[in-house]
């Protein structure tokens, strides 16, 4: 018995075949992923242990450790290959019988000592009993008490296990089709405290009585089931729950991952992963398909794991629209100023592009997003299994992390966007006219809002200009590469339709120079823009960026300028409204 | 004993008895022989299996079975039950009327649940029932398209409705009444519609079995099932509250019962439960084709040790993709065919458990195992 966790790289060979290849690390190398204990011979323990909850509540849980291990809960996932015969040395020492049963095992459990109960041979207290059968079917299973089951397997007595198909480990089946690249457990239960009181005080308890406070995904409770794998702080409860994965991609991340759901509570679960649909292939380590041996795979976002029932998902994760700054969602975005985030806590990263980094409002405590990774809940649709003890949210819920296809954090940089921190306007000057009159609320595209202003009225010139810049701040001193900047605007007559300035003004897009103390030449753009939003996508300013970052009394600033001129006799009142504007840059 | 019982008979016509392949078995025995309440004891005979010396009817296999007028006469009664703790409970329940008696008869019992209804798909039906209930009922088939008319049955009085039973499978029959729970405190049971090829559940091959189980999951909420048997005015107090609870004690007045807190204190298969409910007897490599039907009010999940089932229909229709399952929800009101083959392996004397997996194994507040517990044994 060893522990494992399975994973396969994959690399691309010369030929353009994908090379697998298997590499078997310690538990604790891998922070997330399903934690295999290798067979086909273990040695476990039915015995007592406290868990804990995330509201600080703890509860006596009985499970299965090994033998002479540290307890856990649940018991460890018990991974063999199709066709091993299969060997549970179980110790019982619990204060009274228990047994185990194998739900979907076919190859005739048989048991020695032990004597006869109801469902499985049963092992007194401080007695000891062998369970043998052959794992005929790949698949992902249930091990569990045949021992006065609504009191055993609700105080814990149930786990996984795992079948892998011979000669195919990186495989869900002996399908082809169910090859993956990493593997998930969701393991669902439930836990009635008043029980697990009533049982480590030795108190009766009327099990018709049932009432579940805390809704567990690998006994843990949200958030810890996002905490890595064998944290020390939760010591007797060594799974987490992240789902931790990257786009696909046709070549470099090709595969799915395999997500190994498992009801082992007594109630069903409504379990609603959000972010991707999840492909169902297999029931209780059964494959899914039509009678001529077709897949018969759904898609779904949302199923009932039934109590007993064990589920397989892939689960790939496309990005479909490669939405981006420079490929901007088509829709309007809420000012940011206007959201607000529970508990001052966020797995939001500020943009809604992947991959990149945004601005949050000054009141976020917590940006748990290092890389622009997206975040996704998933979790039980019942309400009262999303909670800890009514508390929300909590319970049985956990998330999905997809980072960036290059990777989160590492080699070292990390794309951030910003929004403009402060709006100044060099001209006019004076301010002659109000901003009320400009519309607000004109669009803002793509998450953060810059309502820009400029304004007019100069009697008696014949050129008129509107000039302003944006002030970005805290942008790292050194490390910058690859500084973009994103405008959208428009300039429009006053007093006129919308849209119906033709042919507009002559527009200068520029960034300031420090090195220079003025803008920068050649300016980012120059066109004339009228009454209609032009965007002008991810201008480069030429290298080096470290010339548009300030130091000193403007250390961190970078500026943004738009100008724009109208010449001529008869030149009229107009306005500027910057809709947008955003820059991105790499940094460490 | 009684199994799955016609109320008629069919002439198999033009077509030969096989002497390989008997009679769909089914156990044909005349109804009202025995204790209403035991009509769902045995597994439904063995295909081909004459055993227990009892008068059987045998039905020819046919090729294409024609369809033949059914009539079936149903009574709604007040009854009891008693449950493996020995709480006795009042129920309501559908019998069928012995052909030459009255619903009013010594020993025409209220079942629980119901007797199955056997028909023929193309089979014409026709339900007479006798309403010998205070309150009035509905009969409704879900899945079954009814010939238009009335469905009400009043009290005191009879109605008869008629359909064409046109697409094979299980189904289940309830009352409506009473907001549904006339339903819960027992006038439901299960309709099988038969396909032309006998052994089968459905027109496919694939649904061939050579043995078949009910499967009918009910549950019991004493407040309710007290409440029946009460009056409130002129009716029974089912209707009267505005809700009714609970495992309350059988002398636990209704008021006290709500079923926003619905919480059964029993749940039955074919009306029994565990150790009350019978095993099926089934030989190694046998298909034992389980129909089930949830006639209760919860959702029902049932799992089981040593082999695993393949479901072919759902709801009265055949499934495309059959897919198997140890675990299995059966939504409340749904129907399901499931068909476990016994491992050809398998010993004489194994027994291969199917129970409840939200484990609510007990019999109310009693000691010991109880609830959905039933066994496939090899004999």
């Amino acid at each position: 018995m060893r522990l494992s966790v399975h994973r396969t790289a994959l690399s691309v060979a010369a030929a353009g075949l994908l090379a697998a290849l298997t590499i078997v690390a310690p538990a604790s190398a891998a922070p997330t992923g399903m934690e295999c204990t290798d067979g086909p011979t273990f040695n476990l323990t039915a015995r007592a242990g406290q868990m804990e909850t995330p509201d600080g509540n703890s509860a006596l849980m009985w499970s299965y450790a090994p033998t002479g291990g540290h307890f856990q809960t649940p018991g460890p996932v018990l991974c063999v290959d199709e066709g091993d015969t299969v060997t549970v040395h179980l110790h019982n020492a619990l204060p009274e019988a228990t047994s185990l049963v194998f739900p979907g095992q076919t190859g005739g459990v048989t048991a020695s000592g032990g004597s006869s109960g109801l469902f499985a041979k049963e092992v007194a207290a401080g007695g000891d009993i062998t369970y043998t059968f052959t794992a005929n079917n790949p698949g992902t299973y249930i091990y569990e008490s045949g021992t006065d089951p609504s009191k055993q397997v609700e105080m814990g007595l149930a786990s996984a296990i795992v079948v892998r198909p011979a000669g195919h480990s990186d495989r869900a089946y002996g399908d082809s089709a169910t090859s993956f690249s990493d593997e998930y457990l969701i393991m669902l239960n439930e836990i009635d405290p008043e029980l697990h009181s009533a049982v480590e005080n030795n108190t009766a308890f009327d099990i018709t009585t049932r009432k579940d406070r805390y809704y567990t995904i690998n006994g843990r409770s949200f958030p810890d089931t996002l905490q890595d794998n064998d944290v020390p702080w939760l010591e007797n409860q060594p799974y987490g729950a992240l789902v931790h994965i990257k786009p696909y991609d046709a070549t470099l991340n090709p595969r799915p991952v395999l997500i190994r759901m498992i009801n082992v509570g007594t109630a069903n679960h409504p379990f609603h992963p959000h972010g991707e649909n999840l492909q169902f292939i297999a029931q209780d380590g059964r494959e899914i398909k039509t009678p001529s041996g077709n897949d018969a795979v759904t898609e779904h976002f949302g199923e009932t794991v039934p109590s007993g029932a064990t589920e397989d998902y892939l689960l790939s994760f496309r990005d479909q629209d490669s939405f981006a700054p420079g490929n901007p969602v088509p829709v309007t975005f809420p000012s940011y100023r206007d959201l607000t985030f529970k508990d001052s806590n966020t797995w939001y990263s500020g943009s809604p592009y992947l991959g990149t980094v945004g601005k949050l409002p000054a009141t976020t405590v917590s940006q748990q997003n290092v890389c622009g990774a997206f975040f996704f809940p998933w979790h039980s649709h019942a309400l009262n299994e999303f909670a800890n003890y009514d508390a929300g949210f909590g319970g049985m819920a956990t998330l999905l992390r997809v980072d960036p296809l290059t990777g989160c954090g590492t080699p070292g940089l990390t794309t951030r966007t910003a929004s403009p921190d402060s709006v100044t306007r060099t001209s006019p000057t004076p301010v002659v006219t109000s901003t009320t009159l400009l519309p607000n609320g004109l669009a803002a595209i793509g998450g953060l809002r810059a309502d820009i202003v400029s304004n007019l009225s100069l009697s008696g010139n014949t050129t008129r200009t509107t000039d302003w810049y944006a002030t970005f701040n805290n942008v790292p001193a050194s490390g910058v590469q690859n500084l973009k900047v994103y405008y959208t605007g428009r300039n429009r007559r006053v007093l006129q339709p919308l849209s119906g300035w033709t042919p507009g003004c002559a527009q200068t897009v520029r960034i300031w120079n420090w090195t220079t103390n003025n803008w920068n030449t050649p300016s980012l753009d120059s066109q004339t823009v009228g009454g209609t939003d032009v965007a002008i996508p991810d201008p480069v300013p030429s290298a080096p960026d470290s010339k548009y970052i300030g130091t000193g009394v403007n250390a961190g600033q970078v500026r943004v300028g738009v100008r724009c001129v109208l010449n001529g006799p008869g030149a009229v009142n107009y306005f500027s409204s910057g809709d947008f504007m955003q820059i991105t840059y790499d940094a460490p | 004993m009684q199994a799955l019982s016609h109320s008629h008979h069919r002439t198999a016509t033009g077509v030969a008895l096989r002497a390989v392949v008997l009679a769909l078995v089914i156990g044909l025995v005349l109804s009202g022989v025995a204790s209403a309440r035991q009509a769902y004891e045995a597994p439904l005979a063995r295909h081909g299996n004459v055993a227990h010396g009892k008068k059987k009817h045998k039905r020819a296999k046919h090729r294409r079975a024609r369809a033949a007028a059914v009539s079936i006469d149903l009574c709604a009664k007040q009854g009891t039950v008693t449950l493996p703790d020995s709480t006795t409970l009042p129920t309501w329940g559908f019998v069928k009327k012995p052909p030459a008696g009255s619903c009013t008869d010594a020993g025409v019992d209220a079942q629980i649940p119901g007797p199955v209804l056997d028909v023929n798909a193309g089979d014409p039906v026709t339900v007479n029932v006798q309403n010998l209930l205070p309150d009035d009922l509905a009969l409704d088939i879900p899945g079954i398209r009814l010939d238009a008319g009335p469905t009400s049955v009043p009290a005191g009085g009879s109605r008869t409705v008629t359909f064409t039973a046109n697409n094979p499978g299980t189904y289940l029959y309830e009352s409506s009444g009473d907001a549904g729970r006339q339903a819960e405190v027992g006038l439901a049971g299960a309709l099988i519609v038969r396909p032309a090829a006998s052994g089968q559940a459905y027109n496919a091959a694939s649904t061939a079995y050579n043995k078949e189980s009910m499967m009918v999951l009910s549950e019991i909420v004493p407040g309710l099932n007290n409440a029946a048997a009460q009056t409130c005015g002129s009716q029974s107090c089912l209707g009267s509250f505005e809700m009714y609870d609970y495992k309350t004690a059988a002398t636990d007045a209704p008021q006290d019962a709500r079923v926003s807190n619905f919480k059964p204190a029993y749940r039955l298969i074919n009306g029994k439960a565990y150790p009350q409910i019978p095993t099926i007897n089934a030989a190694a490599g046998d298909r034992v084709l389980l129909r089930y039907v949830n006639a209760g009010s919860e959702q029902a999940t049932t799992t089981m040790l040593g082999t695993d089932a393949r479901m072919v229909g759902r709801g009265a229709s055949p499934l495309g993709a059959p897919f198997d399952f140890v675990a299995e929800t059966f939504p409340a009101g749904s129907t399901g065919d499931a068909i476990v083959t016994v491992p050809a392996s398998a010993a004489s004397g194994t027994k291969f458990p199917i129970y409840d997996r939200h484990l609510e194994l007990f019999n109310g507040s009693a000691t010991g195992l109880g609830g959905r517990i039933r066994f496939i044994e090899v004999p």
